[in-house]
């Protein structure tokens, strides 16, 4: 029963979202040292004790934890992440405006790596044993190999300073992404292709491709109406959840291009212990990505027939 | 392709493990290129850093991939053996973790306890332990039902020593099949925190540290990229080759790092 399944999907969306949340709250109170110390110190007052006690009543410190959480709950949820401890400003309006960019990476990279991985499956498959499929084969193994990191920095050498192709910091929509996407994709495509590949040849041994073709049917049609739909859709699940790593991914990335996006400010924000923006952040991009599962999954529950009937197995 | 990925893992492993036969971890010598692998900006000889590197690079990541499958593997081999309440808690326990990107419980985590050794390690091991879990789950799942068991079952053993003489073993093989590829991401993963300042630290000697000292003489120096480069691409590939290896090898089925 297809209501089911939603309901069993959104009672664990009921649990994982508070679960993030409570994570990300967590955060700031597994640090070292309580947080009103922390915060004094950083504003440089020096650890003199009154300062200290007010600072901790003013802030509600000294209510017990699970008023806390309530009370950044609350605030989270009207958007109000707190304040940076760095500088100041309010730290929904910084991820707000660095989010975009790292979604427009993100994004581009997964799309990218789609538009890789099934080419280069499908024509591995449809060619295997031959070279084409040695070589391909061995292209998804450096891909998969390669960390995306090593690959964007000497790649950045490659056409940024040596060639001069691509402006070194940032730079905007078509100049600036396309480098920094495809080293974000290339793991993916490493990975996927060789999924495709697999998939396309299981399909490809079954019988009733063979009634196709002795039906008459000619190769390419055969590959439109047989093959893309059965040997993909078990995929889709996985090429959606992986936009999810991708979001975490894109950390590296973002630092080697210099790419104005939230992994960016994560960073700096652990480096500088500034723990609401890494608070905020961890939310953020938890939330995202169990959405996008859920987006997932349930457009997986639409698309294939057969799973309405048998049921959704997360679990493998 | 057996003898090939074990050439591979052979070449990237013993070269690095001669820690001992090194005598220079780390010296400030002069800018000069009479270095094996020449010297880094601040004159410290490459080769000797890309050695002691290796060491954290490829060890930590080797014990993260340890614990991480010990724990992940003990979870989910006692949800698989109790059954009932207890593997019901625990199995929505293992998804919760699945439910989340690791990398970024990892940056959570360091964000909030500090970015240091310890720390790091700690961080790695909660976060990726679930997919050990939920593979083990499954397995033990799968296998109580198998007749040997039954047999043994029937034999007298209960509990534990079932579990270790007849599970086990079958579990084994999956597992190390999973931990030698995820043990690829790791050092990826485990370099690439580094790189970011998120993991070790400078001046320690890492693979991902030495990127970064790397990056920041791109331009005039592009040279000292190359060695740690070369090495991180090495290990990576040497142990997708073990992984991959050993999965055809072992004739394991399931095991993907989804």
């Amino acid at each position: 029963m297809r209501l089911r399944q939603l309901a069993l999907r959104l009672l664990f969306l009921a649990v994982t979202v508070p679960g993030i949340c409570f994570f990300s709250f967590a955060i700031m109170e597994m640090a070292p040292g309580s947080p009103e110390e922390m915060l004094i110190m950083q504003a440089g007052i020096g650890r003199d004790p009154t300062a200290v006690a007010e600072l901790r009543a003013k802030l509600g410190l000294d209510r017990p934890w699970w008023e806390r959480f309530g009370l950044w709950l609350a605030g989270a949820a009207r958007g109000d992440l707190g304040r940076s401890v760095t500088t100041g400003e309010s730290v929904g309006r910084m991820v707000a405006k660095r989010l975009p960019a790292t979604l427009e990476l993100t994004f581009t990279a997964w799309l990218l790596a789609l538009a890789g991985a099934l080419p280069m499956g499908a024509l591995a498959a449809l060619r295997r044993g031959g070279w084409t499929d040695g070589l391909l084969r061995a292209l998804a193994l450096t891909q998969v190999s390669l960390p995306g990191f090593v690959l964007g920095l000497g790649l950045l050498w490659v056409f940024g300073f040596w060639l001069g192709w691509v402006p070194v910091l940032g730079g905007g929509v078509l100049r600036g992404l396309w480098l920094p996407a495809l080293c974000l994709a290339a793991a993916m495509t490493g990975v996927y292709s060789r999924m495709v590949r697999e998939r396309f040849l299981e399909v490809l041994g079954q019988d009733y491709i063979l009634l196709a073709r002795a039906k008459g049917l000619g190769p390419w049609a055969v590959l439109r109406r047989h093959v893309l739909k059965n040997a993909l859709i078990p995929l889709t699940t996985l090429w959606g959840m992986s936009l999810g790593y991708l979001l975490g991914g894109a950390v590296v990335i973002e630092v080697i291009f210099s790419w104005p996006g939230v992994g960016v400010l994560a960073v700096r924000a652990i480096a500088d212990r500034d723990y609401p923006v890494i608070q905020a952040y961890v939310l953020l991009v938890a939330l995202c990505f169990t959405l996008i599962n859920l987006a997932v999954d349930l457009g997986y529950l639409f698309l294939d027939p057969r799973v309405r009937r048998r049921g959704l197995l997360r679990n493998g | 392709m057996g003898l090939m990925l074990l050439a591979a893992l052979a070449g990237a492993w013993l070269a690095p493990h001669d820690p001992l036969a090194m005598n220079l971890g780390q010296g400030f010598q002069g800018p000069s290129w009479s270095h094996l692998l020449g010297t880094d900006a601040l004159g410290r000889c490459l080769l000797s850093r890309l050695l002691a590197g290796a060491r954290y690079s490829l060890g930590l990541s080797a014990a993260v991939v340890a614990a991480t499958m010990s724990l992940g593997a003990g979870v989910g081999s006692l949800a698989g053996m109790a059954g009932g309440k207890v593997d019901m808690l625990l199995a929505r326990l293992i998804d919760l973790f699945l439910a989340v990107p690791p990398l970024v419980m990892v940056l959570g985590m360091i964000g909030g306890l500090g970015p240091s050794l310890g720390n790091l390690l700690l961080a790695l091991m909660l976060s990726y332990w679930a997919p050990y879990a939920r593979l083990a789950r499954s397995m033990v799942i799968a296998g109580r039902e198998k007749e040997f068991v039954e047999a043994s079952r029937i034999a007298g053993s209960k509990g534990l020593a079932l579990f270790r003489r007849c599970l086990l073993p079958q579990l084994l093989p999956a597992l190390l099949v999973l931990a030698s590829l995820e043990a690829g991401m790791m050092v990826a993963i485990n370099s690439g925190l580094s790189f970011l300042g998120i993991g070790v630290q400078p001046p320690t000697p890492e693979w991902g540290v030495m990127l970064y000292d790397a990056r920041l003489a791109l331009s005039s120096h592009p040279w000292a990229l190359v060695p740690p480069a070369a090495a991180l691409c090495m290990a990576v590939l040497s142990f997708n080759l073990l992984g991959e290896g050993l999965r055809d090898a072992l004739q394991v089925r399931k095991v993907s790092r989804f």
